[in-house]
């Protein structure tokens, strides 16, 4: 009875991929026979559920009534094959359909397909004493929509309200390398270097009016090149007593942007950084903390983005804001197969900037999400994960507009709630 | 020469004769030592690698810190994160941090003119 108590509560921790978010421990797992490879797939359905409301203009100075909803679908497949004592291959694939409607008045826009897919690969080799190096490659294949003509592309919603605010990004390809190396036993650390080729897309073309017509008439699509991401990073995994902690710094830089062959931009090189925490206070009562921080250097532009020469300069204020977020999650496991999960987030980005590229007016923001986790072990290989949340969003002119622009040309404060709510199904096999 | 070989041939097989009985003391007198290096043979056998410290890295970590570079190193591949996982928790996931994308996330949330 225990045995089978102990693999079910092993089979929740297991599979909580979004409770635990890798701080799980996984459970001990059958050792292949000798010269057998050891092979588990997995396969994980979720749907997830957002809806919004708040106060949303067409025109920043026109604040109206706004309202969005979205249903996502993510499949996501994976297998994992170990060669004992040679090396560990690890594919998974990942792909979704969706259906957005924006429905804010004189922006009504409706997106139903699927999204781009997530293809990676990744292998480990054995057989070194002290390091155990990878390589891997992700590729995004574009089986979403990057084009969304006329007044369709307001189903593009504000990323901090639905769970998907884009539904296509042209092909990419990032490979990547690294190792891991332990100094202590409870102390590993994996340094890596990935390098993202971002394909070119296609991008509706011309500006789009308060009377819903596109100027000038006739715009021919925009071709964007977002160019090449390179990120380097150091991660580290440790023991402390009875916390677990993991944490990644990465640094990113960016090359040039081009629209229709000519540079409009390039992005700062950028400073991430993530830390999470797992502290389990009994038997039953795990607490998880994460932080992240996210910085930006001054980002190079054009002189006139409406006519662009293809020179380059650096901005005179820093047009990037610093990105924080931080999450607690304490879990309890109220029964051998039910854990439940309670989970506050804050966002807060520092500064109002404002976006030479398309325009666009990236407010300070502080979001707060509080929602529950719930989640049911079907068997030792199978659990089912519900959650819903509740969220509220604050903008603010921020500093860089309140006392250097008139108080009439200030942005007034705007502020948006939602609900959002998910069902996922994982089988392992 | 024959002399000197023949003279070579007892020697080794004196040796061979004596080193057992050689060894033998010497395990016996070694086997406390032994007992104690017992422990350290089996570490030989690491799951995954060995620590800088000679001990065998805690698998976990290993597995966690490897999972973490490959999420970050492929972080830019796609707006929706990367199927290797994520290092974030549920509701403002980290991937978020990359949404602030214009390129990407074209349509503005306002704009200063229409």
């Amino acid at each position: 009875m225990f045995g089978r108590k102990a693999k079910r509560a092993s089979a929740i921790v297991a599979l909580a991929v979004p409770i635990t978010s890798g701080l799980a421990q996984a459970p001990p797992s059958e050792q292949p026979k000798s010269g057998e490879p050891k092979v588990i797939s997995s396969v994980t359905q979720d749907f997830r559920f957002v809806t919004w409301e708040g106060t949303r203009g067409s025109n920043i100075f026109l604040p109206e009534r706004g309202e969005g909803w979205q249903v996502y679908a993510p499949l996501t497949a994976g297998m994992m094959v170990e060669f004992v004592g040679s090396a560990k291959w690890e594919l998974a694939a990942k792909t979704g359909h969706v259906w957005s409607h924006h429905g804010t008045k004189g922006q009504e826009a409706t997106y139903e397909g699927m999204v781009d897919t997530q293809l990676s690969a990744k292998v480990t080799l054995g057989g070194f004493t002290h390091v155990s190096p990878f390589v891997g490659v992700v590729v995004s294949v574009p089986t979403g929509e990057s084009l969304l003509p006329g007044r369709q592309r307001f189903a593009r919603m504000d990323p901090d309200l639905v769970e998907i605010g884009a539904y296509g990004a042209g092909a990419n390809v990032n490979p990547l390398v690294g190792f891991t190396f332990a100094p202590t036993a409870n102390f590993v650390i994996a340094p890596s270097i990935g390098y993202a080729w971002l394909g070119k897309f296609q991008r509706e073309g011309g500006t789009l009016v308060l009377t819903g017509e596109i100027f000038p008439l006739g715009a021919p699509n925009d071709v964007v090149d977002p160019g090449d991401v390179l990120t380097a990073s150091l991660n580290a995994a440790a023991k402390v007593g009875t916390w677990t902690v993991q944490g990644s710094f990465a640094y990113t830089s960016l090359t040039e942007v081009t629209r229709n062959g000519i540079a409009i931009g390039q992005k700062g090189a950028g400073y991430v950084t993530n830390l999470a925490a797992l502290y389990p206070v009994g038997p039953k009562l795990n607490f998880t903390l994460t932080g992240a921080w996210a910085y930006y250097e001054k980002d190079r532009i054009a002189k006139d983005l409406q006519n662009p020469d293809g020179e380059l300069f650096l901005e005179p204020k820093n047009g990037n804001s610093h990105l924080l977020i931080g999450a607690i999650q304490p879990t309890y496991d109220l029964t051998d197969r039910l854990r439940l999960g309670l989970t506050y987030s804050i966002l807060h980005r520092t500064e109002n900037s404002y976006d030479i590229v398309e325009q666009r007016f990236l407010a300070a923001r502080t979001k707060h999400s509080l929602g529950l986790i719930l989640d049911y072990a079907l068997s030792p290989t199978a659990i089912v994960t519900v959650t819903a949340s509740r969220f509220w969003v604050h903008e603010e002119p921020g500093m860089l507009l309140v006392g250097n622009i008139p108080p009439e040309n200030v942005p007034p404060e705007m502020d948006f709630t939602g609900w959002t709510a998910s069902v996922a199904a994982a089988v392992k096999f | 020469m024959n002399r000197r070989y023949g003279l070579l041939q007892l020697a080794l097989g004196g040796l061979l004769l004596v080193a057992p009985s050689v060894a033998s003391s010497q395990e016996k007198q070694k086997q406390p030592a032994q007992q104690k290096q017992a422990p350290a043979k089996l570490k030989q056998e690491c799951a995954t690698i060995r620590s800088a410290d000679g001990s065998c890295a805690d698998v976990k970590l290993v597995e966690s810190a490897a999972r973490r570079a490959s999420v970050i190193s492929s972080s830019q591949a796609s707006y929706f994160g990367t199927p290797m996982g994520t290092v974030g928790l549920s509701f403002i996931p980290h991937e978020r941090i990359f949404r602030d994308d214009p390129v990407v996330f074209g349509i503005p949330t306002k704009k200063i003119s229409p």
